[in-house]
């Protein structure tokens, strides 16, 4: 039986030559394609529980390739991060896979082989970012997942498109300003292992050229994670895709991003420089101004995709707040304050929950267009009296995205605003003020479209009779549905594994 | 002195110009081909820039770091390799980027009949 240690690397070994298997599989037999590409993300999804079960029994995974320790080496490092991460991103890609069966056939016709090839690869970029220690490695895997999600995007032709060029253009510029910070970083200390460089920077925190790689690292990762100013490719790219690969663009992708940005900076610069601030003020920025972009949208999946730029505003709130609270009790070598850990638990728990209600609503919103051939709210009125299963997991999802109590969403945003009270009564100041009053005010706001898509589906009328989608894609929205329902009403084991997840990521500071 | 600096370091200006070259391409032309160009310029500045990176310094000035059974006694100075491998790898990234950008153009050009963004924009408007 192979040793859990080597999990990591075969999770991303075995995608990628399932890729190419599939490429060569479809030429043969086009209906095989689905069903390696299915095979595939779940053995991915079987031994990632395992090594998130090692990781929390026994501590964290250090695989090193080849046998060459770092810092010349390339270095695999799994802590609670990593693997928490990794679960929700296979659970998710292996859900959207199974939705994709039936509406592949509807929204992408003929290219069977291609479609779940780049899938795999997609995945394979996804994972192979969460998993890896070493940084250039990390930019790898980041333009690998981007590539594929280009061509993903890209995939239905038409409208899709130049929404995927601007995408990839964007995209591009994104990565490209991350090589740059690597590139500034190796200059000063000759290292591109993560856990080497925060080794090795702390005595050149003043040197111009870090902290212009740490400019360089936000405004990178902040194109890939789509916070305000630069999050003008979403809008157009989400809603384009087919909608599986929309489920995995707004659920997990985007997700990714947020990841790659805290592994650096918490990591690798001090609090001093401020990071949480800047986390937190466009964090701010990126809620209200999707918010109200949100509001005025026809468009079902062009409202979801600034609903996705809203929540990645919460997610950067939460960790900028969890960065601000400690740049201001800064205390180091002890354990960071507990409303700095609360709120990196919220943002951490905010991925999981998010990510299952987007996933859920877009792949819903993919079983309406298969049905009625729409995307247009105004065309949809009480659809979900017609699709029974689809418009109450639709609903299920759309109120766990709103945060209301026995759903999931409800206890992810419970924390992060319950971490900025207790902050508050602690550290108190305008900032974090400011943070509470917008936080609040932004939840309750954001109730007012998604409740407005939930009365379209289910109350209103008007809608052309319809029948209820295929197997796979009604039963991947039930799932989702039901893990919604179930981690809200037992929450306490997933908050557990959020708080053990931020604790890795908090505890070096 | 400073002017010395300044034509000393030369690489590293030129790649600054590169990438501010590459970046008004890829935002302000039109033409979706002129994008791309602007793309290649930028990444390509970024090459030249880590390239730089791996010089020695000014004396003794390395040289290209391939050792061999015959030459290694000799006592050369190589310059850095470890960028050059990190710049092979990122120019195939950059080569697959153009690769898909220009299969999304021809996918465009095929539908809309044009590679002006902004004629582009146009049709899908009507449509």
């Amino acid at each position: 039986m192979l040793s859990v240690e080597h999990f990591p690397v075969l999770i991303i070994a075995l995608s990628m030559v399932s890729s190419f298997t599939i490429l060569v599989a479809g030429w043969i037999n086009k209906k095989a394609c689905w069903f390696i590409c299915t095979a595939t993300i779940f053995v991915q999804l079987v031994m990632a529980i395992f090594t998130l079960n090692h990781v929390v029994t026994e501590g964290t995974i250090h695989y090193w390739l080849g046998g060459w320790m770092p810092p010349w080496g390339i270095e695999y490092l799994v802590d609670g991060l990593n693997a928490y991460i990794l679960v929700i991103l296979l659970f998710l890609g292996l859900l959207c896979v199974i939705h994709s069966k039936s509406s592949i056939e509807l929204e992408v016709p003929g290219k069977n082989a291609a479609f779940y090839s780049v899938y795999q690869l997609f995945i394979t970029g996804l994972c192979g970012v969460i998993v890896t220690g070493d940084i250039f490695n990390l930019y790898v895997f980041l333009e690998i997942l981007s590539l594929a999600a280009y061509a993903l995007v890209g995939s239905k032709g038409k409208l899709a498109l130049r929404a995927s060029f601007t995408y990839l253009v964007m995209g591009s510029i994104g990565a490209c300003f991350f090589l740059l910070g690597i590139g500034f970083l190796y200059s000063v200390t000759g290292s591109l292992n993560i856990h080497d460089l925060s080794l090795l920077l702390p005595p050149l925190y003043g040197n111009r050229v870090v902290q212009a790689a740490f400019i360089f690292f936000i405004i990178g990762m902040g194109i890939k994670m789509a916070i305000f100013p630069l999050h003008t490719w979403l809008p157009e790219a989400h809603p384009a895709a087919p909608s599986p690969i929309s489920a995995m663009l707004s659920g997990i992708m985007i997700m990714v991003g947020f990841y790659a940005l805290i592994r650096v900076l918490f990591t690798l610069f001090p609090s001093y420089y401020n990071y949480g601030l800047i986390l937190l003020t466009f964090g701010l920025l990126s809620m209200t101004a999707a918010n109200f972009l949100a509001y005025f949208q026809n468009d079902l999946k062009r409202l979801l995709a600034y609903s996705s730029i809203v929540n990645m505003g919460i997610i950067a709130t939460g960790a900028g707040v969890a960065a601000y609270i400690i740049s201001m009790t800064a205390e180091p070598l002890k354990a960071p304050p507990e409303a700095a850990s609360l709120a990196m638990t919220g943002a951490l728990l905010h991925i999981l929950s998010h990510g299952l209600g987007k996933a859920m609503v877009f792949l819903g919103s993919g079983n309406i267009h298969s049905s009625i051939h729409t995307r247009e709210l105004s065309k949809m009125g009480g659809i979900g009296r017609d699709m029974p299963f689809t418009g109450y997991s639709m609903s299920v999802g759309l109120l766990s995205l709103l945060g209301l109590p026995p759903l999931i969403g409800f206890w992810s945003k419970f924390l992060i605003i319950m971490s900025v009270a207790l902050a508050l009564r602690d550290v108190g100041g305008m900032v974090l003020t400011a943070t509470f009053i917008l936080l609040l005010f932004n939840v309750i706001y954001a109730a007012a479209y998604y409740l407005r898509v939930t009365k379209v589906l289910m109350i209103e009328s008007g809608a052309v009779r319809t029948h209820e989608s295929p197997f796979p894609m009604v039963f991947s929205v039930v799932v989702f549905a039901l893990i919604c329902l179930i981690g809200g009403l037992f929450p306490i084991s997933l908050i557990r594994l959020a708080g053990f997840a931020a604790s890795a990521i908090l505890g070096g500071v | 002195m400073i002017i010395e600096e300044f034509l000393a370091k030369y690489n590293y200006w030129v790649a600054i110009i590169l990438i501010l070259i590459g970046l008004y391409a890829m935002i302000a032309k039109d033409n979706l081909i002129k994008k791309i160009i602007g793309l290649s310029i930028f990444q390509t500045a970024i090459f030249l820039f880590y390239i730089s990176l791996a010089d020695i310094g000014p004396l003794p000035r390395g040289t290209a770091p391939i050792v061999s059974e015959e030459i290694i006694h000799m006592g050369y100075v190589y310059v850095n390799p470890l960028p050059h491998v990190l710049i092979l790898t990122a120019i195939v990234v950059a080569v697959a980027t153009t690769a898909v950008a220009l299969g999304l153009v021809i996918r465009m050009y095929e539908e809309y009949g044009t590679i002006e963004e902004s004629e582009i924009i146009e049709k899908e408007r009507k449509l």
